[in-house]
């Protein structure tokens, strides 16, 4: 019997089935793909629309995820003076060294086409302000949402929780889907699947007081649960200084 | 990188790397797929790809992921077959050990297999094999070593059958 290792180490394709793309047909795709992901990461204000139309009933339909704001046991006393405005010396662009734009332009974290988290709520911010980091294959975008109390922060997480599960249950099978990843008491993570070779946008969202923090990514080869993981946890490592220094936006600012 | 070095590596690489990821699914024509596939990517994101030390490996990496994509899409009912690529034409067939060892390697764990063909095939020494996969080296020796004596395993038994 022949050894497997040397059937191993002398491995060779029995020729390709396929006509190879000659180099210069690559690089054109290359391009065009490149020019795909910038207006991918560049849209945004499309959703808004839709969003402010949508009601939040409809958002919440499906039962998974209850829209309601949590009851008292998280509603702060009405003593608890709320920071409404952004410190200008908040480090919102800890984390992304080639941060090339600040202040807030629009970038509607999308759940699924016409659904997702959008700054006009319902509830509206009181404040907002976003960095991008630019990528060659799509932005890396930060916003900070700051709302009137915590319980305008909590009602839009949860709103825009129910709308992810809404879009999971509703874009199953096709070529844009949404993956509703993980959530727990202060933080969700879904990822907008836009093809169906694994490009993804991976969305996660923390609450601390009366904000949000929403870190959006562009990752690759997301129908591999173990990418999708990495980029959730690539997400946290580097937004963990940011959140933080949100604890000024907490009952009991920091 | 610019065209003339791409140009240069797409040529001297396509098809090593297409016969490694083919080791690594079991699949020639999902196999050249998603290294054309990895090759569109790596145009356009060649100025990551001009900071990245191993510019094969991360196309490597990169068409084994999205083969890894497209399966699960597949199991899950999401994907049609995309033949994206050029017409398909005849080629020659393979040997019949060739196709055992295709078959045995495809029958052994993932993370073993993919430790045998970056080691044994793609000829990278364990510490780049740890590299690439992500995982210490002792894990990659393990692997390799589990590796080796189930591929011998499986195609003996091939080969016992063959001869029954």
């Amino acid at each position: 019997m022949p050894d497997p290792m040397d059937e191993l180490e002398h491995f060779t394709t029995p020729g390709l089935t396929m006509d190879a793309l000659p180099a210069a047909e690559v690089r054109r795709r290359g391009t065009r793909l490149r020019r795909r992901n910038h207006a991918l990461a560049a849209i945004g204000g499309v959703a808004a629309v839709a969003i402010i139309a949508t009601p939040l009933a409809m958002a919440a339909g499906n039962g998974r995820t209850d829209s309601t704001p949590p009851p008292a046991t998280q509603s702060p006393s009405p003593s608890v003076a709320w920071v409404r405005e952004i410190p200008a010396d908040f480090p919102l662009a800890d984390g992304l060294p080639g941060t090339t734009r600040s202040g807030f332009v629009r970038s509607d974290a999308d759940a699924c086409p016409g659904l997702g988290w959008s700054p006009d709520g319902p509830p509206a911010t009181v404040a907002v302000s976003q960095v991008v980091q630019k990528e060659t294959e799509g932005d890396w975008t930060r916003t900070l949402a700051v709302y009137a109390d915590e319980e305008s922060a909590t009602r839009s997480r949860l709103d825009l929780a129910a709308r992810v599960a809404q879009c999971a249950a509703t874009t199953d099978g096709r070529s844009r889907s949404t993956e509703d990843v993980a959530r727990d008491a202060g933080s969700l993570v879904y990822v907008d699947h836009v093809s169906e070779a694994g490009d993804a946008f991976v969305h996660r969202v923390v609450q601390v007081g009366n904000a949000l923090l929403l870190d959006t990514t562009y990752s690759m080869g997301t129908g591999d649960p173990a990418v999708v993981e990495q980029a959730a946890d690539l997400l946290e490592t580097k937004s963990a200084p940011v959140v933080d220094a949100m604890c000024v936006f907490s009952a009991d600012p920091c | 990188m610019d065209e003339r070095e791409f140009d240069d590596f797409y040529s001297a690489s396509f098809q090593r790397i297409t016969g490694q990821v083919y080791a690594m699914i079991g699949s020639r024509d999902e196999a050249q797929e998603c290294v054309q596939e990895a090759f569109v990517r790596a145009w356009a994101h060649r100025r990551r790809l001009d900071r990245a030390e191993h510019p094969e490996a991360w196309v490597r990496t990169t068409a084994y992921r999205l083969a890894v994509s497209r399966w699960r899409r597949t199991v899950r009912g999401r994907r049609p077959a995309d033949r994206a690529v050029g017409p398909a034409y005849e080629s020659a067939a393979p040997s019949e050990a060739h196709v055992a060892l295709v078959a045995a390697l495809k029958l052994l764990p993932e993370a073993q297999r993919q430790a045998l063909v970056l080691h044994h095939i793609a000829d990278l020494p364990v510490h780049d094999v740890a590299r690439e996969v992500g995982v210490p080296e002792g894990t990659i020796k393990a692997r390799l070593s589990r590796g080796r004596t189930a591929l011998a395993a499986l195609l003996a038994d091939e080969e016992g059958l063959r001869h029954a």
